[in-house]
């Protein structure tokens, strides 16, 4: 393809936005009520509706949704409609759970999820293995942004900044005013970072409803060309469909960037609200995203896997030189990509932070460490992982791989923690070492598939046995264990230990 | 126990989780007034919209217009095209919308606890 050429304008409001992003952090800082993990990671529980909102969906929606979710429409066509059925259903997951999560976390002052994992099952095993897998999870996640940052970067400045040098411009940028104003930093770049999300979502309605005939014409081209593109999903396809239901539903739901949104939120009555208003976002995002992927078929032939998750880019590219107005259109919606993804990112490591600060270092390595000391150790830990993550990024770039692949990753493992929360928080007979035996089943049953996938066992859709997600499997496995676990071998009756463990 | 931030007054609004672990207390303060997932028609509901959103029937449809002999009544072709999609999307799209307005329904009506609703 092509280079997308869009002059130095966008570096300029680049630098702009990035020195914004950088005021917030100072004006973080200068808000902070006191030196607490409390206030650093979680903004001291106040956000109201519109900052938790906004959070929630720039949080929520990454770049990936932007890119990687148009590829993978282009290249699977309609069954990926799924994509905004399993963003629908992880807050619907959410719902759940999180009623009786909020109303703990804020009689007992949660700061992390492990938090309630260790109050609910008492087991420092379970926790440490939930913080494992919880900052696996984040860890990939973080660095499938980061290369989506070099390419967004690398894109608006028309190659002017190189896919590296984007990246850690980007990166530093996000950890300078993630270190000075913690989780309010966060959020309040969320709420510049969410409308400007909202302002490129825009320009893909203005796209695909202007675009050579927009998406009538597109598909009608398609069922001539490329019928299977747009055919109903056979005995596979609905497994693939199926399995990404039960993953992306279940897993997305428990992100533990999300879950401490939760706990941030002032009150329930904004909690509720929030909630609410997320359930609508698949429509102006996803749905766009999947319907930009569906015209790209028509637009663009044969593209490689890796090619086809920049169609998004490549559609931009061909508005931008259509008038003034476009050209400023395009802008807007590589900027609000980088916001996107400046704004999980920052959200994930946040995260991460207060995980290995509160659930690892404290408990376990310095128990007697003052907030302060905490603090300094979870900033450090931040810096220290990404140039850990830079580095992978820097060898993903040597390598082609689709966004999507590290997706999978990331989610086969994240989701077995699931019982943890759908179950525990309702369950009182359900026993630590039933789900830590599930995880520890549902997580190697996950990993034992992919290594057959590996070397060639099985070459189904989803890489495992009967096309079916091979977390999907171990996610069954799961939850039977729990099941059966909590019915044979139901917890103790509830006794009282209040001496910290 | 201490308390929690955004407590009564009184208790101690700064506490933050330090491995105590009183879980009388625990379950106590779990119950909700209302919750979305104690409605008996909020889990048969989301399944039930799930369920329709998979697009199962376009599958049959299929294979009884292939003549593989599956004596299934369907009376519709999914694939015909409406407003540029086929209407095997189109419904997806709408039984993602009613989950959509459901969780809302449920998160705004059924989710209610008296201590958490003031600031």
């Amino acid at each position: 393809m092509e280079k997308i050429e869009l002059g130095i304008a966008p570096v300029v409001v680049l630098v702009l936005y990035l020195c914004l992003m950088i005021g917030i952090g100072l004006l973080g800082r200068a808000k902070r009520k006191e030196e607490s993990l409390s206030d650093f990671y979680l903004g001291g529980s106040n956000f109201g509706f519109v900052v938790l909102f906004l959070t929630f969906f720039a949080t929520q929606y990454s770049g990936n949704t932007l890119l990687g979710f148009a590829g993978t429409s282009y290249r699977e066509g309609g069954t990926y409609i799924v994509s905004i059925t399993f963003m629908v259903l992880a807050f619907t997951m959410i719902t759940i759970y999180a009623p009786r999560l909020f109303k703990l976390a804020r009689t007992f002052g949660y700061i992390t999820p492990a938090d309630y994992i260790y109050h609910r099952f008492g087991s420092h095993t379970l926790r440490i293995v939930c913080v494992l897998l919880f900052c696996w999870g984040l860890a990939n996640y973080i660095l499938e942004q980061l290369v989506a940052m070099g390419h967004a970067v690398e894109a608006l400045s028309g190659g002017r900044i190189t896919f590296m040098t984007g990246v850690l411009l980007l990166v530093f940028v996000m950890l300078v005013y993630e270190s000075l104003g913690g989780m309010r930093s966060v959020a309040w770049t969320d709420v510049i970072q969410g409308t400007l999300l909202f302002g490129g979502c825009s320009v893909i309605l203005y796209l695909l409803l202007t675009t050579e005939g927009g998406l009538v014409a597109a598909t009608e081209t398609i069922r001539e060309q490329d019928p299977t593109k747009l055919q109903a999903p056979d005995g596979a396809g609905l497994r693939v469909w199926i399995s990404r239901i039960l993953l992306l539903g279940f897993g997305v739901s428990v992100y533990p960037h999300a879950i401490q949104r939760i706990f941030a939120a002032r009150n329930l009555r904004t909690l509720r609200y929030s909630i609410s208003g997320m359930t609508f976002m698949p429509f102006g995002t996803t749905l766009l995203a999947f319907l930009l992927g569906i015209i790209a078929i028509n637009r663009f032939q044969n593209l490689s896997d890796f090619d086809s998750d920049k169609v998004t880019l490549y559609m931009i590219a061909d508005i931008i030189n259509i008038n003034v107005f476009t050209y400023w259109l395009g802008v807007m919606v590589f900027v609000a990509l980088i916001a996107a993804i400046m704004s999980t990112s920052d959200s994930a490591l946040l995260s991460i932070q207060s995980m290995i600060t509160k659930d690892i270092y404290k408990p376990y390595l310095k128990r007697d460490a003052s907030p302060q000391h905490l603090l300094k150790v979870g900033k450090l830990g931040g810096w220290v992982l990404m140039a850990v993550l830079i580095a992978f990024a820097w060898v993903s770039r040597q390598v082609e791989s689709s966004i999507w692949l590290l997706i999978k990753l990331k989610l086969e493992f994240m989701v077995q923690i699931s019982p943890v929360f759908l179950l525990g928080v309702y369950w009182r007979r359900l026993p630590a070492g039933a789900v830590l035996g599930g995880i520890f089943a549902g997580t190697a049953i996950t990993l034992t598939l992919w290594v057959g996938a590996v070397v060639g066992l099985w070459e189904t859709a989803m890489r495992s046995p009967l096309g079916i997600s091979a977390g999907v499997w171990g996610l069954a496995v799961n939850y039977a264990i729990c099941i059966a676990g909590g019915l044979l071998f139901p917890a103790a009756a509830p006794s009282k230990d209040t001496s910290a463990a | 126990m201490t308390e929690g931030p955004n407590t009564p007054p009184g208790e101690d609004p700064k506490h933050e989780y330090a491995d105590e672990r009183d879980m009388d207390r625990f379950w106590e303060v779990a119950q909700l007034d209302r919750e979305p997932a104690k409605q008996w028609w909020y889990i048969p509901l989301i399944l039930g919209l799930i369920l329709v959103s998979i697009p199962w029937y376009a599958a049959l449809y299929m294979k009884v217009a292939e003549g593989e002999g599956l004596i299934v009544f369907i009376f519709f072709d999914w694939e015909v095209m409406f407003l540029g999609l086929p209407i095997w999307i189109w419904i997806p799209i709408g039984c993602t919308l009613g989950l959509s307005i459901l969780t809302s329904f449920a998160v705004l009506g059924f989710w209610r606890d008296g201590d958490s609703e003031a600031d």
